[in-house]
């Protein structure tokens, strides 16, 4: 090859590539302004999952509330950018999602005045991890992101925005209804309790420690530290019952979220077991 | 044109006189080159001769003569003539010609470090150089960077076909990514709480953000790729043999450094890939025996804490954007300085041990760096450059996925595609059943003696340290140990079996090309077994879920092909229609189906195949008269769907939960093709 045809055909490239970058160019406001959008599309995909595992069992799982839990979040009041009557009321200053990102964040120290009626068994925990909670900020503002895209926007309401009603409140299940429900012998046996194992390194061992010791990374900086299991005069103050009932519910103003939806009944009762076995905690 | 020749025809007619007469005074007793310099009067002598302007000198006045630029001065003799007459203003404008044309010329010199407009012309022309000495060999003496190169190489060794340019191919990736890497350092911050958000500002707010991301990503790729097929080119020729034994074992450092430089680079965009890929790379770190003491510390000084957090991204940043390219720099430096200074590039072996004198003295012949090879460099890299813009523009995006989430790991996490192989000895198929046989084989033969031991008891595995063996200390030796003994191995091996020294493949070399056979076929076995395909046991409705709506997008096990999302999210909110779907309508396949409705047929397929395999008594693929339900909701106004699947079966043991639900999220706006 003689040296002008490598010239030649090298100016060539040269040419094409800065044509295609020319091209690639003349896109690029378009494709951002698109990338700007998906990301915002995955945010709210990521604050919906963070909703369904955090907020659902207390705020209902379309925002709609619980009576004696929480209230609803899914309403024109709160987020309807032109009127919000509730952020006036409360003399927020700021933008709604400012004062929805407060709120997650750094929980409410004291019920609201807009629920005076209701009667919420607790307050709104904390759920930054600068606050001692457990999401991280970029889980703060995907939640914030979900909750806002309740808000009344160009396209039309497809699902009508929830108005909260006030329903019986749920009776609770015996004690006995519940251990009846243990669907395997008592005291469990060690296939149970491998079982249970597997359980708790995916689900729990992240805040309850490998050793069952309450130390896990995840737990570090809570308020309420996570309960050692291997701590049995600690241990001997939790039930069954209410063993059953924290993983089952959960303990919002902690962080230990709940886990009846993610996990069915078995799987529950394999964790609990395997949870108290350091302390060989069995009956009821 | 037509200027230029005249240029040139007016120089070859001064003489044998310009050019030829500077070339002596040109370079100095030691061949360090002297551009030609009016100051001290060398070169065009008689043109910058000033004394001789007396006439002129006193009609313009001593001061402004002095003053005068260079040229002005050697003229003003010629403009005393020019007033003389017709033939004096004729003999005033040739001299104006002769002063430029030598003025020109010294520009062009200083600039192209040594050459004159003759010979830059011929140079690009392909011409053989004008003057004597050739002027071309001055650029590698007074230009920094042409002297890095040699003035020649031998010409057999720069066939495309020998060498396949792909040590040249490194470097440019290497320059490739450092350009790219200084952008990327501008938009980037090290900390776990804006990495992952300045990835996303790379991408959305910064022009051409996201083409320097995927440039940065394929280049990385592709060095890895190239270094490692550089590598076996230069084993395959032989070319590690003495006097090149040294310079094999830099490029073995420059192997390791370059998936270390790679690796570091994994973990930056703290998303959920980066974040597992990274942690099951650096666990091997802590099986390094002792593991109390060495594998403790070798975690803690890389992880900068028990698991990966603020501290280790900034350990792995320092090290992607200082330490390691400082070190690489360093030994690209010595490796490269041996095969330009000390040895050169091989020759092919064929042609080298050629029993004919003739070939070999061609083999031999000089071909000159310039212009032949450094043009040839130049149009390597537009080629190179062109390809991989329009690559990273057109077909490959990076991954990204979600922030990283110490407390979930994805199912299928794998280690970047060049590490697969540790993984995959990590999953140790080979060596653990072997001891675990033998195990059963002493148990059982001892029982004639009459020692009877509790059923399931070991006495062998114990001992053996599975992660340590096949995550440290079988890649050390294969990396390290091995590849740097390569020439010194072979050299014994020479001498052992009284072989002449022979560099030709298949001719004396049979025993490399078993090895090598043989050595490829163990890396792709084991390579292969580092893929979620091998021995990962996720449950049967668990990998079903997978397959269609994973977790995260799934990165193929191999280099350069994008990552997938699953062919729901591929298909787009759009063309989800909202309903519940009984998926055993859809066991028989039909023409009229939309494409939704495909997907859901090839779910019910894939269902009825693990329910088969359950029929046929695979018990750990199968699953027991499975059924799945596929729901779409609405689940905000504002465009966002939930969408559920899920798959009951049997229940056949109590511990068995009977379903399984994978339920993901898709916003309108977001795309994942």
């Amino acid at each position: 090859m003689s040296v002008q045809f490598k010239i030649l055909i090298g100016i060539l490239f040269t040419v094409a590539t800065i044509v295609v970058l020319v091209l690639y160019g003349i896109n690029e406001d378009n494709r951002m302004s698109q990338y700007q959008k998906n990301f915002a599309g995955r945010t709210i995909q990521a604050g919906a999952e963070y909703y369904e595992t955090y907020c659902a069992t207390c705020h209902g799982e379309k925002g709609e509330g619980i009576v004696g839990k929480g209230p609803p979040l899914n309403r024109t009041d709160l987020l309807d950018l032109k009127k919000t009557p509730y952020l006036k009321q409360i003399g927020w200053q700021g933008t709604t999602p400012d004062f929805i990102r407060n709120t997650i964040a750094a929980g409410r120290p004291q019920f609201s005045s807009y629920y005076a009626e209701e009667n919420y068994q607790q307050h709104m925990p904390t759920w930054s991890e600068d606050f001692g909670g457990p999401l991280r900020p970029d889980q703060v503002n995907a939640l914030t992101a979900f909750i806002m895209n309740w808000a009344p926007g160009e396209n039309p309401p497809l699902i009508a925005l929830v108005t909260p009603t006030v329903g019986p409140t749920p009776t609770p299940i015996p004690p006995e209804e519940i251990l009846k429900a243990i669907p395997f012998p008592m005291p469990p046996s060690d296939q149970i309790i491998a079982e249970g194992k597997d359980l708790y390194t995916k689900n729990c061992q992240a805040c309850h420690g490998e050793n069952r010791d309450g130390k896990g990374p995840g737990g570090l900086g809570s308020i309420k530290p996570p309960r050692d299991f291997t701590d049995c005069t600690g241990m001997a103050q939790v039930s069954l019952v209410l063993h059953h009932d924290v993983v089952v519910n959960g303990l919002p103003a902690t962080g230990m979220p709940a886990w009846g939806k993610k996990l069915s009944t078995e799987e529950v009762w394999k964790v609990i077991m395997y949870e108290r076995e350091p302390c060989k905690l069995y009956t009821p | 044109m037509g200027l230029f020749n005249r240029q040139v025809k007016k120089k070859t007619e001064n003489g044998n006189g310009k050019a030829n007469g500077n070339a002596p005074n040109g370079q100095d007793t030691n061949g360090h080159d002297v551009p030609p310099s009016p100051e001290t009067g060398e070169g065009g002598a008689e043109l910058f001769d000033v004394k001789t302007s007396e006439t002129m000198g006193d009609r313009v006045g001593g001061t402004l003569r002095d003053k005068s630029p260079h040229a002005i001065k050697a003229l003003m003799p010629w403009i005393d003539k020019a007033r003389s007459g017709p033939e004096g203003r004729a003999e005033f404008i040739d001299k104006t010609k002769e002063v430029a044309w030598v003025q020109a010329d010294n520009t062009v010199r200083a600039i192209s470090a040594g050459m004159g407009i003759a010979d830059t012309r011929a140079f690009f022309r392909g011409d053989p150089p004008i003057e004597k000495p050739n002027p071309r060999y001055k650029v590698h003496v007074n230009a920094f960077f042409a002297h890095l190169r040699p003035k020649y190489y031998e010409k057999a060794s720069t066939k495309f076909s020998h060498t396949f340019a792909l040590g040249y191919l490194s470097i440019y990736m290497f320059l490739l990514e450092t350009i790219t890497g200084v952008i990327l350092m501008v938009f980037y911050t090290p900390s776990d709480r804006r990495a992952y958000e300045d990835i996303i500002k790379i991408m959305s707010s910064i022009p051409y953000g996201q083409l320097m991301r995927d440039l940065h990503r394929v280049g990385a790729e592709l060095m890895v790729l190239i270094v490692v097929l550089h590598m076996t080119r230069v084993f395959l020729t032989g070319s590690f043999k003495p006097p090149r034994s040294f310079t094999w074992l830099t490029g073995v450092v420059l192997l390791i450094l370059t998936f270390a430089l790679s690796f570091s680079g994994y973990l930056l965009p703290w998303d959920q890939l980066a974040y597992w890929a990274v942690t099951i790379g650096t666990s091997m770190a802590k099986s390094v025996p002792p593991k109390e003491i060495v594998g403790y510390f070798s975690n803690l000084i890389m992880r900068g804490g028990d698991t990966i957090n603020q501290n280790g991204l900034l350990r792995f940043y320092l090290m992607h954007v200082f330490a390691l390219p400082a070190i690489t720099l360093v030994l690209i430096s010595v490796h490269y300085y041996r095969v330009a200074r000390s040895h050169g590039i091989s020759l092919p072996a064929a042609e080298e041990e050629d029993p004919d004198p003739a070939v070999r003295k061609a083999a031999k012949e000089r071909i000159d760096y310039l212009p032949e090879l450094f043009t040839r460099e130049l149009l390597w890299a537009a080629i190179t450059t062109f390809l991989v813009v329009v690559y990273s523009a057109y077909v490959f995006h990076a991954p990204l996925q979600e922030h990283s989430n110490p407390l979930h790991t994805p199912l299928h996490t794998t280690a970047p595609w060049y590490f697969l192989w540790i993984q995959g000895l990590l999953k140790d198929a080979f060596v653990l059943p072997a001891i675990r046989a033998l195990d059963q084989l002493i148990i059982s033969s001892v029982k004639y003696i009459g020692v009877v031991m509790p059923p399931g008891s070991t006495i062998i595995v114990p001992l053996y340290d599975s992660p340590a063996w096949m995550g440290v200390i079988l890649p050390t030796m294969i990396i390290p140990a091995l590849f740097f003994g390569v020439p010194y191995i072979n050299e014994w091996w020479e001498k052992f079996w009284g072989s002449k020294p022979s560099r030709q493949l298949l001719k004396n070399r049979k025993g490399t090309v078993v090895v090598a056979i043989l050595s490829t076929i163990f890396m792709l076995v084991i390579w292969y077994q580092g893929t979620p395909f091998y021995g990962v046991t996720a449950p049967p409705a668990v990998e079903i879920g997978q397959a269609f709506l994973p977790e995260e997008g799934v990165l193929p096990p191999v280099p350069l092909v994008p990552d997938d999302w699953g062919p729901i999210r591929r298909l787009g909110y759009e063309n989800l229609p909202d309903g519940e779907y009984d998926l055993a309508e859809y066991a028989v396949p039909k023409t009229t189906y939309t494409e939704f409705e495909r997907i859901l047929s090839a779910i019910q397929q894939e269902i009825m195949r693990r329910g088969q395999l359950w029929e046929e008594g695979d018990k750990e693929h199968g699953l027991p008269e499975p059924t799945g339900v596929f729901t779409i909701e609405q689940w905000q106004q504002n465009g966002l769907k939930r969408i559920e699947l899920q798959i009951n079966w049997t229940k056949t043991t109590p511990s068995d939960t009977g379903e399984f639900k994978r339920v993901i999220y898709l916003q309108q706006d977001t795309r994942y093709q």
